[in-house]
């Protein structure tokens, strides 16, 4: 849950994170913006803990970014449902997230709090043209690097090494977890075992 | 400085208290002082600044029960011991603990109040329980924690000590810790599962230590401090 604090904070920040994307003014409606969405989207998926899109900032100068004028009809046309459908036609699996406007004085905002994949990464499922561009790649798996904060296809090695060890602990804590519940290895254990007393022994030099 | 004299000294102010062992206790895990060395110089972390523990292999002392080692050098103090039966405890002086407000905050006005101790956010916190976590880590992949590992961490006599970060971060001068007591946090678990989960229980554990101090660092707060470990974490800092 994003509260209200924590987006002040994410358009105060005024600088773009790994976990935190800007956006200029913008329509839902339009195919650009919905590429662009559908892009970061993505890539914070599969980042750890996931990641957050503010729309409405402006960047008057390189890196730095300020609060934009957004429009009602801008802020309004940002909905779950059509965000869902649209970027879920082409995420696999589907990318979880909430939407919000958000709208603290005069400025107007739209925050998407994406979540981080639950099992597997996110991969573009089918390609998107806008003219005789290629937008959106078919098995690409979008992401946001270490060395730039830029929601791209993965194409270093360091990333997607990254990325498969996020998938490998989830996996691997999931099969435990599994294991456990069918009784195949032991519950957690209690803190204090039964030997701690000869520990304390060795420690006191007895 | 005798190693008694420097844990207790080290115990005057505060200090962190990090004990490891397996829940099954062997005598002999270690048997050797030699494999106590080539444990520690394989799980010894060194991820920026000082080394998480700090190891001179060289001046290291043996008394056929236990391997032990001391630093003593301006504000950094620690003293720790590793048994045979693997059994690590170590007690490491907090920094903030010994270096005057002054040079601490040097070129800062108005300085913050007066305090009897300071701890940085992320330095004296986040980090280290970083180093410590993945210290043991270090430890299971050399055996000595197999099946389960018991982890205790401790940060004593803390009482009226601040919290504060860099001059670069807004942060406020009003986490102060209002409790007397040791701040602990205890966990056993598989050993195989602690390298998947350590750098998350390192963040975790720092909250509770944030927490005491009054601080409940928002949702934004903790990405900036998961962002943080992982520059850490991969020397990017």
């Amino acid at each position: 849950m994003v509260n209200g604090a924590d987006i002040e904070f994410y358009i105060q920040h005024g600088k773009e994170e790994r976990y935190l994307e800007y956006k200029g003014s913008m329509v839902w409606t339009g195919d650009d913006t919905k590429v662009k969405i559908a892009q970061a989207m993505m890539a914070m998926s599969n980042l750890r803990n996931g990641g957050v899109i503010v729309v409405g900032m402006k960047e008057p100068q390189r890196g730095v970014w300020v609060p934009d004028i957004m429009t009602d009809e801008q802020v309004a046309s940002f909905t779950q449902d059509d965000i869902a459908q649209w970027v879920n036609d082409y995420a696999v699996p589907a990318v979880q997230f909430t939407v919000k406007p958000f709208l603290p004085g005069t400025n107007k905002f739209v925050v998407i709090k994406v979540r981080e994949f639950d099992s597997v990464p996110t991969i573009c499922r089918k390609p998107k043209q806008l003219g005789s561009r290629e937008v959106l790649k078919k098995g690409a798996i979008y992401y946001r690097s270490n060395m730039k904060n830029e929601s791209a296809p993965i194409s270093s090695d360091e990333d997607m090494r990254e990325l498969i060890a996020l998938a490998i602990n989830k996996g691997v804590a999931r099969e435990i977890e599994r294991l456990r519940v069918l009784g195949f290895i032991a519950a957690f254990p209690t803190p204090q075992e039964d030997d701690a007393p000869k520990y304390e022994q060795e420690r006191e030099g007895r | 400085m005798s190693n008694e004299d420097l844990l207790a000294e080290i115990k005057s102010r505060g200090y962190w208290r990090v004990e490891m062992h397996s829940t099954e206790y062997q005598d002999k895990r270690l048997p050797t002082r030699r494999a106590m060395q080539d444990l520690l110089s394989s799980a010894t972390v060194s991820l920026s600044g000082w080394p998480y523990p700090y190891f001179p292999a060289e001046d290291t002392a043996y008394n056929s029960k236990w391997l032990e080692g001391q630093v003593n050098s301006g504000y950094h103090k620690e003293y720790w011991r590793l048994y045979k039966s693997g059994q690590w405890v170590h007690w490491l002086g907090l920094s903030g603990a010994w270096i005057t407000r002054e040079r601490l905050f040097e070129g800062l006005s108005p300085l913050p109040p007066q305090h009897p101790g300071y701890l940085h956010v992320r330095g004296d916190v986040l980090f280290t329980l970083t180093e410590i976590l993945r210290f043991a880590v270090g430890l299971a992949q050399g055996g000595i924690l197999d099946p389960n590992a018991f982890l205790s961490i401790q940060l004593h006599n803390t009482h009226d000590y601040m919290l504060f970060e860099s001059f670069n971060r807004f942060f406020d001068y009003s986490y102060v810790n209002q409790s007397d007591r040791p701040i602990e946090q205890q966990q056993s678990l598989p050993v195989g599962e602690l390298s998947a989960v350590a750098d998350r229980m390192a963040l975790e554990m720092a909250i509770e230590v944030f927490s005491v101090f009054g601080w409940v660092p928002s949702e934004a707060s903790e990405r900036m401090l998961a962002e943080d470990q992982k520059k850490l974490i991969e020397r990017r800092l």
